[in-house]
């Protein structure tokens, strides 16, 4: 998933992500970028979730964890 | 200098009390943008945020002088919004509401060329020169002030380009969301236009998605008056004729307006195009570096 926040808060953001992980249980790798508005803060959320959520920096790098991480 | 705004511009929020009025000023007033105070119809006279409320746009003009409007009322007023900040002698209008009909805008825009007034948007970003003033809902602190013109049509893709060139030092002049819908105000023409003119930009970044022919218009007006180089990315490669992604306008119709015809309109042009958002940054690196 790629948010770069402009209206939308990362932090909200990271609330809906963590709330679906944990609603409806995921079997396939979660790679999120976050960049933008309260960015900050929404990492913070998804790293202290305790779920194996893999944080990106940018669109290169989420590309190639999500390929990285599908394949191993 | 700039283009459209910078430290002088003064500018009202119409919507300004709403919640979203309110969580954009407050954003805008903490990046530094002068916020002179804002209109909603029967508040006037209240203070918010430390600012005049006034029922109308033209009162706060009489009361402020302001030249520039942003404006957060929702899609059924909106139009309205924009008339009355242009009947009131308002330069810049910044129109960040999504879902405006499109008859509404055409009526909108036959009007705006009769007031003068400059309108960016609707459903877009709105405009910032960076460490003088935003008019909109970016993020303001992945900017930096700089020598690279951005225009976009979307959003999220012009904070990419925006990050991308702070991150490798040359930061931006100002930076126009253009919005992504059928009917706007500024198109890419009339931006790339100012930034040819602008004596602090130095290049440009165009960021187009698929459907109309703006951007092949576009890459007719680069070739024959822009000297400054232009690094352009075209969203939306992968979409399916007929379907609509995301924005009103952002749809292929009767097989026109798909990215690949626009990034070959645009090479043709000369222009420099990359086919990753990721690239943006690199490219525009490499057109001053030889």
């Amino acid at each position: 998933m790629n948010i770069f926040g402009g209206i939308v808060r990362c932090d909200m953001i990271a609330e809906g992500v963590i709330a679906a992980v944990k609603e409806v249980g995921v079997n396939v790798p979660v790679v999120v970028r976050l960049e933008g508005t309260n960015v900050e803060q929404g990492k913070a959320l998804l790293k202290d979730s305790g779920l194996d959520i893999i944080p990106a920096d940018d669109l290169t790098d989420g590309a190639q964890k999500v390929v990285g991480a599908v394949s191993a | 200098m700039s283009i459209l705004v910078d430290k002088h511009t003064k500018v009202i929020v119409q919507g300004f009390t709403g919640k979203q009025g309110t969580f954009h000023a407050e954003q805008c007033i903490a990046y530094g943008t002068n916020i002179v105070g804002g209109t909603t119809p029967g508040r006037g006279g209240e203070t918010h945020l430390e600012r005049p409320v006034f029922n109308t746009v033209r009162d706060a003009v009489d009361d402020t002088g302001a030249d520039a409007s942003m404006i957060y009322v929702p899609a059924a007023f909106a139009a309205d919004a924009i008339l009355e900040a242009a009947e009131a002698g308002i330069r810049v209008i910044a129109c960040i509401t999504e879902g405006i009909p499109v008859l509404d805008m055409l009526k909108v825009k036959a009007a705006l060329d009769f007031y003068g007034a400059t309108l960016i948007g609707p459903n877009c970003p709105g405009i910032i020169t960076p460490d003088e003033c935003k008019i909109g809902i970016m993020p303001g602190h992945i900017h930096k002030a700089g020598s690279i013109g951005i225009v976009s049509r979307s959003g999220t893709l012009t904070y990419e380009a925006v990050k991308q060139t702070t991150d490798i030092g040359m930061g931006q002049s100002t930076c126009v969301g253009i919005g992504g819908d059928p009917i706007q105000g500024m198109n890419f023409i009339d931006v790339i236009e100012q930034f040819e003119a602008d004596r602090q930009t130095k290049g440009i970044v165009m960021v187009g998605e698929i459907g109309g022919t703006a951007e092949e218009e576009a890459a007719e007006y680069i070739q024959a008056h822009v000297r400054k180089p232009v690094v352009a990315y075209i969203a939306g490669v992968t979409a399916p004729p007929g379907k609509r992604m995301g924005h009103a306008g952002a749809i292929i119709s009767g097989g026109k307006g798909t990215a690949a015809d626009k990034f070959g309109a645009l090479e043709k042009a000369g222009v420099a195009t990359v086919r990753s958002p990721a690239e943006i940054g690199q490219r525009v690196s490499d057109c001053f570096t030889g």
